[in-house]
């Protein structure tokens, strides 16, 4: 099946997913830099063990926490889950029930309010004792944690796609235009789309702090371990993005068009000077023109004309504004498709693929990434 | 950092936006007044040709092999019937100096009165297509073999010096492209063009094309043809080392008057000689003007200028 639509869709499809994996790439390298997880984590247990007053969250910077917080991070049971300045991401219900209680003598200097809790969790449920209750609570604690990661992350993505969008000049209407008019760019960017269909589907962005996996606690995880081995992951997807699909992407995205616009009136101009200067016989201005060209790179020679080249040679104000205020509509619909995340335009993709009737079939496995030990 | 550098590497490549893929050889294209063909499609020469003479070297080519041929050429702006960046070569060139010269003096963009083979023919077309007739303006590039299609090569006369005698000779020590190797390719679909007939120009278009000068052997078919200017022809069959005939059918030959090699040049003669290939504008015009507006493909679409006789 062949129609210039849907091949449109599979090359927008394409862009997207090509895009969202930088963006995720960048993404987790500014968690995993800025230790957001940790962060997050520490600030929301805080919120359990400390009073509100003591918890003040701060985006990027260490959380203010209370003593309580503090206590528990120092103790030996505890502290071992940190490497160095870097502090967990990810913990074990057991381990914190177990060093809760420890740090705060078996249970009872427990602070009050933290008290309250678990006798209520004992009184009304088949919790037994005061440990499965901290595990039950610690569980509330991670639910919070990743639901403010979440809304972190999320802002976060906007953030970087915006960027990203901005940047690349990554405009849905643009790219529209050029796939729809341009059947040899359509055809490559189909064919590029259509081996990265097969590729394994990209990793989601996990957006669990406190585990990996509610369903499969792993008391043994490591914050480092994790981190690193996510990063590492998503680092895979965004660097397995090919030189050929790099090109490919390169001729729906990029500045080129808006520079090449801005050098054709000055190329224009720098024409009409040479072909006055040089109507006749070689004056000693028309050899300074000539000369001149040389070391221009706003204009090629092309024959006897002079054609304007993506060199960025220094630019009109007005005329940055209105070619940026033009690529605005282009550039939201682009933010907006790229924060919904590259599983889901690789699934988009995958679609399109079978619809078009080049793509893996529905019951061709394609096993998941496995997970390192 | 590993995270870093995967970013930076897939961000980086993403900023690169170039093409890479195999795409189809694009076809130059040149668009030729309709009266130019109807003129010089029976023509050997150009006579009245004006040249602002814009760039020359100081000493003509080598002789060896390929496009070291020892001629010398000039770049300049024609006048308007020809209207198209023009290239102007001396053959054997060291022979005429007093020729090389008066081009040399003219550089700089002063205007020399030069006649010789009109040529056409793609072999350094330009990126876009050219139009005849257009202001011709100098070429940036302050070459001597800037893009063109068009020539007058070899020249007959430089200003008022006629170079007939001493420059339209064999080049010695010269290796021509043997006939075996130029003449499957001038048959081939790699030479077609296309043209297409509008109401005043012509369009002709095909792939960049090869081989200058072939050292070949011609078999002289029936009757010489007068041209309507110092020339006449010949259809003729080729051959090579091979002793195979080269050609498809009967190629056009032209001579021009007063050469060694057209006086040589009789019905049935059988003649080693060196040539160059151009647009056979006759056949051009004839198959245009046989359902014009429409792409009209044509294979073999050249005829030979015959420059000199080999011994």
């Amino acid at each position: 099946m062949n129609f210039p639509a849907l091949d449109v869709a599979i090359g927008l499809a394409f862009m997207y997913l090509m895009l969202s994996l930088i963006c995720t790439a960048i993404n987790e390298s500014i968690t995993t830099a800025l230790q957001l997880r940790g962060k997050i984590l520490k600030e929301s247990i805080s919120r359990f063990l400390d009073t509100p007053a003591q918890t003040k969250a701060r985006w990027f910077r260490v959380p203010t926490v209370g003593a309580n917080t503090m206590t528990l991070y120092r103790h030996p049971l505890f502290a071992p889950l940190s490497r160095g300045p870097r502090e967990p991401s990810y913990v074990a219900p057991q381990v914190f029930s177990a060093a809760v209680l420890a740090a705060f003598d078996r249970g009872k200097s427990l602070p009050p309010h933290v008290r309250e809790q678990v006798d209520a969790l004992i009184g009304h449920s088949e919790i037994r004792d005061e440990h499965e209750a901290i595990e039950v609570a610690f569980k509330l604690v991670e639910d919070r944690a990743s639901g403010d990661f979440k809304r972190t992350l999320q802002i976060l993505t906007m953030m970087i796609a915006a960027a990203l969008v901005v940047a690349t000049n990554a405009d849905t209407l643009h790219a529209v235009h050029v796939l729809w008019r341009n059947p040899v760019v359509r055809a490559a960017v189909v064919q590029q789309a259509a081996e990265r269909a097969k590729q394994p589907r990209p990793e989601p962005a996990r957006i669990y702090v406190g585990y990996l996996d509610p369903q499969s606690p792993d008391p043994t995880a490591t914050a480092d371990s994790d981190d690193d081995e996510l990063a590492e992951r998503v680092e895979d997807d965004a660097s397995a993005i090919t030189p050929a699909e790099s090109d490919a992407l390169g001729q729906l995205i990029g500045w080129s068009d808006d520079i090449r616009a801005f050098n054709t009136p000055y190329c224009q101009d720098l024409q009409a000077k040479l072909n006055t200067a040089c109507a006749g016989e070689i004056t000693p201005e028309c050899q300074q023109q000539l000369d001149a060209l040389r070391t221009e790179t706003r204009c090629a020679t092309v024959g006897t004309l002079l054609e304007p080249t993506a060199a960025f040679g220094g630019f009109d104000t007005a005329g940055l504004f209105w070619t940026g205020l033009a690529h605005v509509p282009g550039w939201i619909l682009s933010i907006l498709a790229i924060s919904l995340g590259a599983p889901f335009w690789f699934d988009a993709l995958s679609t399109f693929m079978r619809v078009r009737g080049t793509g893996p079939k529905p019951d061709e496995t394609r096993k998941p990434r496995e997970v390192k030990q | 950092m590993k995270p870093a550098a995967g970013i930076l590497c897939a961000a980086t490549v993403a900023l690169a936006g170039h093409l890479v893929i195999a795409a189809p050889v694009p076809l130059k294209t040149v668009f030729l007044h309709n009266t130019f063909i109807d003129k010089y499609k029976d023509r050997a020469l150009i006579t009245d040709a004006a040249l602002r003479v814009d760039f020359v070297p100081d000493d003509p080519h080598d002789i060896d092999k390929s496009g070291d041929d020892g001629d010398i050429h000039a770049a300049g702006r024609p006048g308007k019937e020809i209207g198209l960046q023009t290239v102007v070569e001396i053959v054997n060139a060291r022979l005429v100096k007093s020729a090389m010269t008066d081009l040399q003096n003219h550089r700089g963009g002063k205007v020399l009165p030069v006649a010789g083979a009109w040529r056409l023919w793609l072999e350094h077309p330009s990126a876009k297509p050219q139009r005849q007739g257009a202001t011709v303006h100098i070429d940036p590039k302050k070459t001597s073999n800037p893009d063109h299609v068009f020539e007058i090569h070899p020249l007959t006369r430089v200003g008022s010096q006629s170079i007939l005698d001493e420059s339209w000779q064999n080049i010695k020590g010269f290796t021509a492209y043997a006939a075996d190797v130029a003449f499957p390719y001038y048959e081939s679909d790699n030479a077609r063009i296309i043209v297409n007939r509008g109401p005043a120009f012509t369009s002709v278009s095909g792939k960049k094309a090869k081989y200058n000068y072939a050292a070949f052997e011609v078999e002289l078919l029936g009757a010489a043809h007068k041209l309507n200017d110092e020339g006449f022809w010949y259809l003729a069959r080729v051959f090579g080392k091979s002793g195979k005939n080269l050609v498809k059918t009967p190629r056009r030959m032209i001579f021009v008057d007063g050469t060694d090699v057209a006086t040589a040049a009789k019905p049935n003669a059988k003649l080693k000689v060196l040539g160059i290939p151009r647009f056979d504008l006759n056949r051009v015009a004839k198959e245009s003007t046989a359902k014009p507006g429409a792409d009209r493909p044509l294979v073999g679409a050249y005829e030979m200028i015959i420059v000199a006789l080999i011994p």
